[in-house]
């Protein structure tokens, strides 16, 4: 039986024995946070395990669903394989940040009224892809978002209610 | 039905702001002071006699708080959990034909690459692996049988006690099939195998599992049916039920996938054993080596047809690779034995089917449970018969359809059908007399276009005792108004379904209602989502407790507008009599009346519906199994690249009979979710299995359909009006999948003429077949 994780779990604790502690200033949602974690921490454990922001899910922790998805700098990266340590001084944002004032961004009125939503785990992550996308490019066509969404697995809604949503999003005021 | 307010109208999810603002939380989310970690041990043979565990090492290392293995249950057996009481009130064992063979741990030997053999439980997950890997295991190797057809002869290594590993067996004979092959026109015989298909939830399956001081366990966690789960676990744990409490979470996704595991168990051993909250969560390696996916199956499938078309005998032999244990098999058994046969007109038939016990992970529920791999032989042979006939395959599906009014050869009542219309709408909206004439534009790449039928149950009843559900529907202080339903919510939306019927009967708007999360000290007594029972069965039981509660609210709303409480409705949040609106009072200050009045009592509405449905007869296996069958036609179009093998869906059009849509947005998601899951098991997904082991076990390599392998799909939604259904409603979660893999392999038929039969049609297949095809011609 494959165990790579297990064999990565032996690497890491040998790893933390001889190195430091590491200690950063970061960003996330908006907030200056100074945190010190073990130097194998990732971003992924650190929002969910260390900052109890469970909005970001893991649904595979080796990069392949893209449900860990955030925004470091306003480019959508996979939290799983994120480094922690990696990230003095750079702009998180999770999912937890994006509404503003208790006000949705358009993107979460569009998935809810939509139906773009059924189960709602890959939904966060494909949420800040969407936004990622929507940033740089306003008016994507059916082609654009699905090639900026096709790093996100979703086994609930086939996909159809995602793309009006984003759609629907882009043409939002 | 008049007038619906809420009801047939799109409503978005009630559970949705909590799931887009990151806030809903799964099972894998939940967190409570001082809790540990859990990791579970497993084989890594496929079949071996687990002589000796050795804990000792593990045991000593610091941070490790609990180790379980089979020594820890040894005096606990599973029983059935849909058990009922015979006449002297005792349990009878078996009502449902299910084989509960699947200890809390394996037992003495390990029957698959990924069988639970312990448990630790440890303050993080490093010093848990590492404890992992101290535990010794003596195993002795046994031979191993991964074949069902050679594990189903005699002489074949044996997995558990028996003389044969034949886990369940079907003999069904109506009318004379020798008679009717005598009286064919056509007749075809071919073989068609189907694979194992994953779930693959996007959300793991965990478990939080805390023990309070008086002993009383909770648990966090996933599941489809919370209420069949308490009763396993009190089995399990062999403690009293009203020491085991279930919170249902969000759930992240099922699809038959989230029954109950061995991780609840497990988890909870931990968290008893260690006194400490525990929380054990599946990797995504485990979800796939260990969870149970669709079982791969063989079919030997053989049909005749008169000249015009009539199916006059059908003889199928089906196996079904069960894996390590039984489980669920023998319905899944059931519903590929049996439900294809009420699809169309058949009289004469014969099937033997068999569930068949082999090394490799054990099979159980997923969306069509048993039906899409039957479908798809069945309506791939459809195809073939047409061909042979000479007859379009519409007009050979069109003549053969189920009717309403008709009683099934297995006693099905059909009580609303659109199976007719349905593939009328499909063929006409799918634009399928010209392509079907001419298929492929000019220069392009083959083109084809294919159809597939379906027929499924909405609830399937296997025994007599209660198959229904209870809600309860209580008023608050403030007008706020409590649904609670025994149902699960998975992410098919029943939450917000239930609301809109509570909101429907009561008169006010689904922003007004609470739909709590399930929980079984709370939530009144149902049996969950499988078998596409919840809006059916659900929805009625949720649609009398509203009643219930709007007929107490109507004695106080009659006291205040001096009127008759028969003579009053509801609407927009006020209640007055009949036909006068202006004497209203609203539904707050009725509410607040029969809150506050003297020696007052909360409003409680109660509703329980059990569905006028009748098992099986043990012996002939007749019955009229589901109040409400669901009928669907889909049509694929697809491009095969002769070069490289690749089938490219163009389009699917889709027409299902879901007898009333409550929330058409909801049913549009459901089908379209239904047709993309149902292209990966008909082209993409499969489990990949050699010697025991899944090969594939990450989403890198078992690809599922991602956003580019979508086409444009169009839904048709016929609304047949069932007349038990609520509102008319039908199940449709399920259905939608189960014709996709056959449309998909009709239409690759239709594009380059090679029959794929088996699952999924991958590039190498159609390649292989067109050499095939090619080779033949050139010998000729």
């Amino acid at each position: 039986m494959r165990r790579p994780k297990r064999q990565a779990a032996r690497r890491r604790a040998v790893l933390e024995k001889i190195q430091p502690l590491q200690r950063i200033k970061l960003t996330i949602n908006g907030e200056e946070v100074d945190l010190t974690f073990k130097p194998a921490r990732t971003l992924l454990e650190l929002l969910r395990d260390d900052l109890d922001l469970t909005g970001t899910k893991e649904g595979c922790d080796g990069g392949e669903c893209g449900a860990c998805t955030v925004l470091i700098d306003d480019e959508p990266r996979l939290a799983c394989l994120t480094l922690a340590a990696t990230l003095r001084g750079k702009k998180i944002l999770t999912i937890e940040g994006l509404a503003k004032d208790g006000r949705l961004h358009p993107l979460q009125k569009a998935f809810l009224e939509k139906g773009a939503v059924q189960c709602g785990y890959c939904t966060p992550g494909v949420i800040l892809s969407a936004k990622a996308l929507l940033d740089s490019n306003p008016a994507p066509t059916e082609d654009d978002i699905k090639k900026a969404l096709a790093g996100n697995l979703c086994r609930c809604t086939g996909y159809r209610k995602i793309i009006s949503a984003v759609e629907e999003a882009a043409a939002a005021p | 039905m008049a007038d619906l307010r809420v009801v047939g109208h799109s409503h978005p999810r009630v559970d949705g702001l909590d799931k887009v603002t990151g806030s809903a939380r799964f099972s894998p989310d939940i967190k409570l002071p001082r809790m540990i970690v859990g990791k579970i041990l497993r084989s890594p043979h496929a079949h071996a006699k687990v002589l000796h565990i050795d804990t000792t090492r593990a045991a000593q290392l610091p941070g490790v708080k609990a180790i379980v293995t089979a020594a820890d249950t040894r005096d606990v057996k599973r029983r059935s959990p849909t058990y009922q009481f015979d006449d002297q009130g005792e349990r009878a064992a078996d009502a449902t034909p299910m084989v509960m063979d699947q200890t809390v741990f394996c037992e003495g030997v390990a029957r698959f690459v990924g069988d639970e053999v312990a448990a630790v439980a440890a303050i993080d997950e490093e010093t848990a692996l590492e404890a992992l890997s101290l535990i010794k295991v003596d195993y002795d190797l046994l031979p191993p049988v991964f074949d069902p057809l050679k594990a189903m002869e005699p002489g074949a290594p044996l997995l558990h006690e028996a003389e044969l590993n034949i886990a369940y067996k079907f003999v069904i004979r109506r009318g004379d099939v020798e008679e009717g092959f005598a009286q064919a026109h056509v007749i075809h015989e071919e073989t068609y195998t189907t694979q194992l298909q994953h779930q693959a939830y996007l959300g793991p399956t965990a478990c939080v599992a805390d023990v309070d001081g008086a002993g009383r366990i909770s648990l966090w966690t996933e599941l489809q049916s919370p209420f069949r789960a308490r009763r396993l676990l009190s089995d399990m744990l062999g403690l009293p039920a009203s020491k085991v409490r279930i919170f249902q979470t969000h759930v992240g996704g099922g699809f038959g996938g989230k029954h109950f595991k061995r991780v609840q168990p497990i988890c909870a051993l931990l968290a008893l054993k260690a006194r400490r909250p525990v929380r054990l969560c599946l990797t995504r390696e485990e979800e796939f080596i260990a969870s149970p996916p669709r079982h791969a199956t063989h079919i030997r499938l053989k049909m005749g047809a008169s000249r015009d078309g009539a199916l006059v005998a059908k003889e199928t032999r089906i196996v079904l690779n069960s894996g390590a244990y039984g489980e669920v098999g023998p319905i899944i058994l059931d519903t590929m034995t049996k439900r294809v046969d009420s699809l169309y007109r058949f009289t004469n038939i014969k099937t033997d089917s068999f569930l068949v016990y082999t090394n490799t992970v054990p099979g159980g529920a997923f969306r069509g449970f048993g039906n899409p791999p039957m479908d798809f032989a069945l309506e791939s042979h459809m195809d073939t018969l047409a061909e042979k006939l000479g007859m379009d395959p519409v007009e050979l599906r069109l003549k053969n359809a189920r009717r309403v009014g008709e009683v099934s050869a297995h006693g099905w009542e059909v009580k609303s059908c659109a199976l007719t219309e349905c593939i009328e709408k499909a063929a006409e909206a799918s634009g399928w007399k010209n392509k079907r004439a001419r298929p492929t534009p000019k220069g392009g790449k083959p083109r084809g276009i294919g159809i597939g039928c379906m027929i499924h149950v909405s609830g399937c009843r296997y025994y007599p005792g209660f198959y229904g559900s209870n809600a309860v529907v209580t008023i608050g202080d403030n007008g706020q108004v409590y649904l609670l339903s025994g149902e699960s919510e998975l992410g098919q939306g029943c939450k917000t379904v239930m609301a809109q019927i509570v909101a429907e009967e009561l008169g006010i708007h689904v922003a007004d209602i609470v739909v709590p999360d399930l929980d079984t000290d709370f939530s009144p007594a149902s049996l969950g989502a499988y078998a596409d029972r919840t809006t059916h069965i659900g929805g009625n039981a949720t649609r009398l407790a509203a009643i219930d509660a709007r007929q107490q609210l109507f004695e106080f709303a009659a006291e205040m507008l001096e009127a008759d409480p028969g003579d009053l409705v509801a609407e927009d949040g006020r209640i007055f009599p009949k036909g006068s609106p202006q004497q209203a009072v609203t539904f707050l200050e009725v509410a607040q009346r029969s809150w506050f009045r003297a020696g007052g009592k909360e409003i409680v509405g109660r509703g329980s519906w059990d569905p006028p449905s009748v098992p099986p007869d043990p012996e002939s296996q007749y019955g009229n199994v589901s109040s409400a069958y669901t009928f669907g036609a889909q049509v694929a179009e697809v491009e095969v690249d002769p070069k490289t093998g690749k089938v490219t869906i163009l389009n699917f059009t889709a027409a299902h009979d879901v007898g009333k849509a409550i929330n058409p947005m909801a049913v549009e998601g459901q089908l379209e979710g239904a047709l993309v899951q149902g292209a990966g098991y008909g082209l993409m997904e499969d489990m990949v299995g050699v010697d025991g082991r899944i090969y594939n076990p990450s989403f890198l390599n078992y690809r599922l359909p991602t956003m580019l392998d979508i086409s444009p799909m169009k839904i048709m939604m016929v609304e047949s009006n069932d007349p038990v259904g609520p509102y008319g409603a039908k199940g449709v979660a399920e259905p939608a999948l189960v014709a996709t893999a056959p449309a998909l392999a009709n239409a690759v038929y239709h594009a380059i003429g090679v029959r794929i039969t088996s699952l999924p049609v991958t590039p190498q297949k159609v390649l292989a077949a067109l050499r095939a095809k090619e080779a033949k011609r050139r010998s000729e």
